[in-house]
């Protein structure tokens, strides 16, 4: 058989096989390169690292278990990083149907020990239907589209939302999806208010993401979970983003094998196929 | 026991989705049915709290305090109802007030923000001092690639090779959304791998191969 | 009768597009409170729209199931899993008590991350088999994505500095041009295809031509 015959032939089991390999081994055992931190994710860490008492942070959510791996790390991450400045009033919001369950399962794990009060440090607004709608609504006067929060507790009996009744009153908005709803908060917050938002994509949502910031619409963007993993290593707690960068590289380098020997493959074969 | 269920339990779905890069078989079709189902059922669960939260609850407080504002949401309440007439033949008219509304709140919306967003806010980003080399070939570069959108091949002989120019970058650009989508699927495939590997978890891997190593030995057999 | 609601339908579709739109440009405080309730609105009736999904399934699979096509065992997995989901949804009163979450983690979270992830193995098969340099444009696309792969993953800088380097000429490159190209696109095809809709001139989005 001839080198041209060989690398022609189908050989999608063994891709499998080699794929499943680069990502399991350095899982199993780590080989500890250097994960870069990207300025776009630097530049979120100092606009929430430079929180003044009384600030406003909306997190928005489209977070769902197809995106879970790539978008909850750096959520957590992210929560983790406001709840640790004093007096910075933090509001959950959702806009997916799965959103708000991460969303508890977040804060149960970050504030398990009860260092900050619900109602007064942080509110979870719970999943508003309607898409772009619901954040136009929850913009222009959260109190006149909400009755209750996620918890069924009264939004007037929030006293953290006395002074808070849309997009002019939020300091910051960090969106974390993988589909438009990124562009809703900038046509609804940004667009009218001037509200500054960040975003937390999937890679896919990414280079559209890029040509916001590289324009100044937008303040950051954390990059999958490469961001995920930076925003970890900026906080001091390096978590599964951090682990999953190694099995990242090889899985990567074997992307561009193949791609080299399936290009070998077709000029060698006199560009037949 | 429900730790060990779960821990066991994900890990055989997650291997079940896996066994289609075998071949299609009835245990990726179950994986996938029981997802559908739940997923939809998640989302009945939701809409009801949420036309309990945001309309009932508003109608309610309005009977109880006159407030005529309030008692209103009974209209897109009946909204509501009539978009599942479209699924009725002789009353499916009635579901177009429900979706014209819809459809008019949300265009208009967008509308209102896609143009000071992508439109004003991209080319004011692409307006930059054309005093160095990158943003002079940043600036004639967004114009070829607009100029691509509009003349494609038909007028290239108006514009010249300027479209062809718009089209290679349009290349690159497609490039780095191949490379972006590779590594957000490698990400999701990690995150499914940090639930298999731990023990007890590992432990079905082998399990599950033999399994498939026995289906194409007895298919082999067969076709023999 | 059918006609009066087409043109009722016509009429809501430019009344509440006039309406937001003045209020964006007029600063007026009646005018304010009516755009916000025909938003609000607009969520109520968001809230309907998700249980489209489950009516049209629930109708086509109660369907296979009756008829006892060969799918049939499947439907019937796909609607118990539905009944038990909005059940024990229903009954615990949130989507974050410890039994619906516990059922949701089990099942909804390892499939759904299963069933995207896969296609990562169908792109590795894909990348050997299929992606070809048959032309210049064709070749642009797979040195871009080489570059910018060595970009996103560390090994990249460790390889050689240069090559995430040449990536991210190349990244900004395309952010700066095709991206931005992109999204001035989309802003005014969106902008062409709504007022076509509000104007009456596109009428798929409502059930077609009269």
């Amino acid at each position: 058989m001839t080198v041209t015959e060989m690398l022609g032939r189908n050989y999608k089991e063994i891709i499998y096989l080699a794929l499943f390999a680069s990502l399991v081994v350095p899982m199993i055992r780590p080989i500890g390169l250097p994960v870069p931190i990207d300025k776009t994710t630097a530049d979120i860490y100092n606009r929430v690292d430079a929180l003044q008492p009384g600030d406003v942070v909306v997190l928005g959510s489209n977070i769902g278990a197809a995106i879970y791996a790539e978008v909850y790390p750096q959520y957590i991450a992210i929560m983790e990083h406001v709840f640790r400045k004093e007096g910075v009033r933090l509001i959950l919001v959702d806009h997916g149907t799965e959103a708000p369950i991460f969303a508890e399962r977040a804060l149960t794990e970050l504030n398990a020990a009860g260092r900050k009060t619900y109602g007064v440090d942080y509110v979870h607004l719970g999943y508003i239907a309607g898409d772009e709608a619901a954040i136009s609504g929850l913009c222009r006067d959260l109190h006149a589209l909400l009755q209750v929060d996620y918890s069924g507790n009264s939004i007037s009996s929030l006293s953290m939302l006395d002074d808070i009744n849309g997009a002019q009153d939020f300091t910051i908005v960090i969106d974390f999806t993988a589909s438009a709803d990124s562009q809703f908060w900038l046509n609804q917050a940004y667009a009218t208010y001037g509200t500054a938002i960040a975003f937390g994509l999937t890679a896919v949502k990414v280079p559209d993401a890029y040509a916001y910031y590289t324009a100044g619409q937008i303040f950051g963007i954390v990059e999958s979970l490469k961001g995920a993993a930076g925003y970890e290593i900026l906080i001091g707690r390096p978590g599964i983003a951090a682990k999953g960068m190694d099995a990242q590289s090889i899985a990567h380098l074997l992307y561009i094998v193949l791609m080299i020997l399936g290009n070998l493959a077709y000029f060698m074969g006199g560009k037949k196929k | 026991m429900t730790d060990l269920i779960m821990a066991l339990g994900s890990t055989a779905l997650i291997l079940m989705i896996y066994t289609i890069l075998y071949r299609e078989n009835p245990a990726f079709r179950i994986g996938e049915h029981l997802m559908v189902g739940a997923t939809v059922g998640h989302a009945v669960v939701l809409a009801v709290f949420q036309i309990r939260d945001l309309a009932f609850l508003k109608v309610q407080q309005g009977m109880n305090t006159g407030n005529l504002g309030q008692m209103a949401y009974v209209v897109p309440i009946l909204l509501g109802v009539a978009l599942y007439l479209q699924f009725s033949k002789a009353y499916r008219h009635i579901a177009r007030v429900a979706i014209a509304f819809m459809l008019s709140v949300g265009i208009t919306l967008s509308a209102r923000g896609l143009i000071s967003v992508n439109v004003i806010g991209q080319i004011k980003g692409a307006i930059v001092p054309l005093n160095n080399v990158q943003n002079i070939v940043y600036t004639v570069g967004v114009v070829c690639v607009l100029l691509y959108f509009v003349y494609e091949e038909r007028l290239s002989k108006a514009v010249g090779p300027v479209p062809k120019v718009g089209r290679w970058l349009l290349m690159v650009t497609m490039g780095a959304y191949f490379a972006n989508s590779i590594m957000g699927r490698l990400s999701i495939v990690i995150g499914t791998l940090d639930t298999i590997l731990p023990a007890p978890n590992l432990y079905l891997i082998p399990v599950a191969l033999l399994i498939l190593i026995a289906d194409a030995w007895t298919r082999s057999k067969k076709k023999e | 009768m059918s006609q009066i609601f087409k043109k009722t339908a016509s009429a809501v579709l430019l009344i509440v597009a006039v309406v937001l739109t003045c209020d964006y440009f007029i600063k007026d405080a009646t005018l304010r409170a009516v755009a916000n309730d025909m938003n609000n609105w607009a969520v109520v009736i968001g809230a309907f729209a998700l249980g489209l999904g489950a009516y049209s399934l629930t109708v086509r699979h109660t369907r296979a199931i009756y008829q006892k096509r060969t799918t049939w065992p499947y439907s019937a997995l796909l609607l118990g899993t539905m009944i038990v989901f909005i059940g024990l949804g229903l009954f615990t009163g949130s989507v974050s008590s410890p039994q619906y979450n516990w059922i949701y983690t089990l099942i909804v979270q390892p499939l759904s991350s299963a069933l995207y992830g896969m296609n990562a193995f169908f792109i590795a098969s894909a990348s050997y088999r299929a992606f070809r340099a048959r032309s210049i444009e064709s070749g642009l696309l797979l040195v871009a994505a080489i570059f910018l792969m060595l970009l996103n993953a560390p090994i990249g800088g460790v390889i050689h500095p240069i090559l995430p380097q040449i990536g991210k000429m190349i990244w900004d490159l395309s952010g700066a041009t095709g991206m931005r190209a992109i999204l001035i696109g989309i802003g005014i095809g969106t902008l062409a295809i709504g007022l076509r809709i509000i104007i009456g001139q596109e009428k798929t989005p409502l059930g077609g031509a009269d």
